[in-house]
């Protein structure tokens, strides 16, 4: 599972606001905030990387937090995330560059 | 971080922006709240027939601005928004910045490419007015014989390609007996409803519309009606209040004002912008400034921002204040003062409690100053 794509998914609307991102789910209409981690987190999630490859960045990145921890951390909240209908699971990377 | 609402009024933060892209219109109803505004704005753009109107590379600019301060919620309104030709243009470039989008329209010129269009965009949810359960009264608040029928059809397509449609129902003197039906045909097609009372004065202060506000008894029996207990939480939770019509939520502070100008703003057709769509409040236009300085920079905007609920002097002795909606727009375009009492939430708190006598105590003692001009 976690050498899938993952991609915001479409019917959401984003924006990093002092470094945390503010999410509204337009299916619903509701408001979600991240903390800096998570916020790191959506950036990512663009289609180009897979899971496993966002919890390396991650890993490289919280340099002080232990990397098992973080790696349990991030696939509870992928998982939060699909739930609530924020991102969606590639098979393939997606198209486009970014 | 805390709160998000908290979060972005400390840091003034536009969250949410209304813009109107046009003043055109296709329909011309009674109690049309969108006055004739100005002429026309710096003169760099083209000037359309019914007057200027940003253009797709303004509006673009703005749209990049407003996406650098944080702003994420956009709702894109008129006049009726889809005479722009350029109003799908406008919203592919809206969403390519990734804001959320609502639109307000009649619906009467929503056809199946439109609403997939819509869906495609991934609109968060568009409003379509609807005055009536069937053609009589609806066409005669719109003037336009045939709009009912045009704007159901609109709402037809909308619903057939899922996207989500509210239909909002100002409540007047003509179409008071209906309303109760409109909800039972909003449920029918699936989509969400609002109803106000709230009739308002043009935003060029023109009064005519308040001749169609119904009267206190008709509104007391309005506030008694089960649908709008489901629909407003309470009283004061200015989110669902009547008296508000711009703001979503309703964690603000109780100290300031309301929500213009703390985390809402409105961008008129010109580029003039206003910290509400209901407070008419020039602050600056997007073609002589860029959007970030007219938000922290405008002495006008500072102005409005900096005002505090003690500031509002004779309300501060109402036994109805801590009830009391007061939007500052209608106290400042129906009654002149932005500080001063507001006739509509009076009328408003009035009904709620059924004190007939205290609307007469209040205007008898209200004394007009406008202090912002
Ligand atoms: S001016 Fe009126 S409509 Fe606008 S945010 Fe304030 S209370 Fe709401
Ligand atoms: S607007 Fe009217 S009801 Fe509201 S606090 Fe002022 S005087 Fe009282």
């Amino acid at each position: 599972m976690l050498a899938k794509y993952i991609a915001r998914n479409e019917n959401t609307a984003s924006r990093i606001i002092d470094g945390q991102a503010v999410i509204m789910t337009l299916t619903d209409n509701t408001l979600h905030t991240l903390n800096a981690v998570g916020s790191r987190i959506w950036e990512l999630c663009t289609g180009q990387k897979t899971m496993e490859e966002i919890i390396q960045i991650i890993q490289e990145e919280y340099i002080s937090s232990r990397p098992d921890e973080i790696r349990s951390d991030c696939e509870i909240f992928f998982k939060d995330l699909y739930s609530k209908g924020m991102v969606v699971i590639l098979d393939e990377k997606a198209q486009g560059n970014n | 971080m805390k709160d998000i609402i908290s979060y972005v009024q400390e840091k003034k933060i536009p969250l949410a922006v209304h813009i109107n892209l046009t003043r055109r219109c296709n329909l011309h109803c009674l109690h049309c709240c969108v006055g004739k505004g100005r002429k026309t704005a710096s003169g760099q753009a083209g000037t359309t027939e019914a007057g200027f109107e940003l253009g797709l590379m303004h509006i673009q600019r703005v749209f990049e601005e407003l996406a650098q301060v944080g702003c994420l919620l956009l709702t894109l309104s008129g006049g009726e928004v889809l005479l722009r030709d350029d109003l799908l243009e406008i919203i592919s470039r809206a969403r390519e910045l990734d804001f959320a989008v609502k639109i307000f329209t009649n619906g009467t010129l929503v056809g199946r490419k439109e609403a997939q269009a819509f869906h495609r965009l991934r609109i968060q949810e568009v409003h379509v007015s609807l005055y009536g359960a069937d053609a009589k009264i609806h066409d005669l608040i719109t003037g336009v014989s045939g709009s009912w029928t045009k704007s159901m059809e609109g709402i037809r397509w909308l619903r057939e390609e899922g996207v989500a449609v509210k239909v909002k129902c100002p409540i007047m003197k003509q179409n008071l007996a209906e309303y109760r039906k409109v909800y039972e045909l909003a449920v029918s097609l699936g989509a969400d409803y609002a109803f106000d009372p709230m009739i308002t004065v043009r935003d060029d202060g023109n009064r005519d519309p308040l001749n169609y506000r119904i009267s206190q008894e008709d509104l007391q029996m309005v506030l008694a009606d089960p649908i709008f207990q489901t629909k407003r939480k309470s009283y004061r939770e200015r989110e669902e209040s009547f008296a508000c019509s711009a703001s979503m939520m309703s964690e603000i502070s109780e100290e300031v004002l309301c929500s213009a100008g703390h985390y809402i703003c409105f961008i008129s057709p010109e580029g003039d912008i206003n910290p509400c769509v209901q407070l008419p409040i020039f602050c600056g236009n997007v073609l002589e400034h860029d959007f970030q300085w007219i938000w922290y920079h405008s002495p006008q905007m500072l102005r409005i921002r900096n005002l505090r609920m003690k500031d509002v002097r004779s309300c501060n002795n109402c036994r109805y204040l801590p009830w009391c909606a007061r939007c500052p727009g209608l106290a400042y375009l129906e009654d002149g003062d932005l500080l001063g009492p507001s006739s509509a939430a009076c009328w408003m708190v009035q009904a709620k409690e059924g004190d007939r006598q205290f609307n007469n105590q209040i205007q008898a003692n209200n004394q007009i100053q406008p202090i912002v001009t």
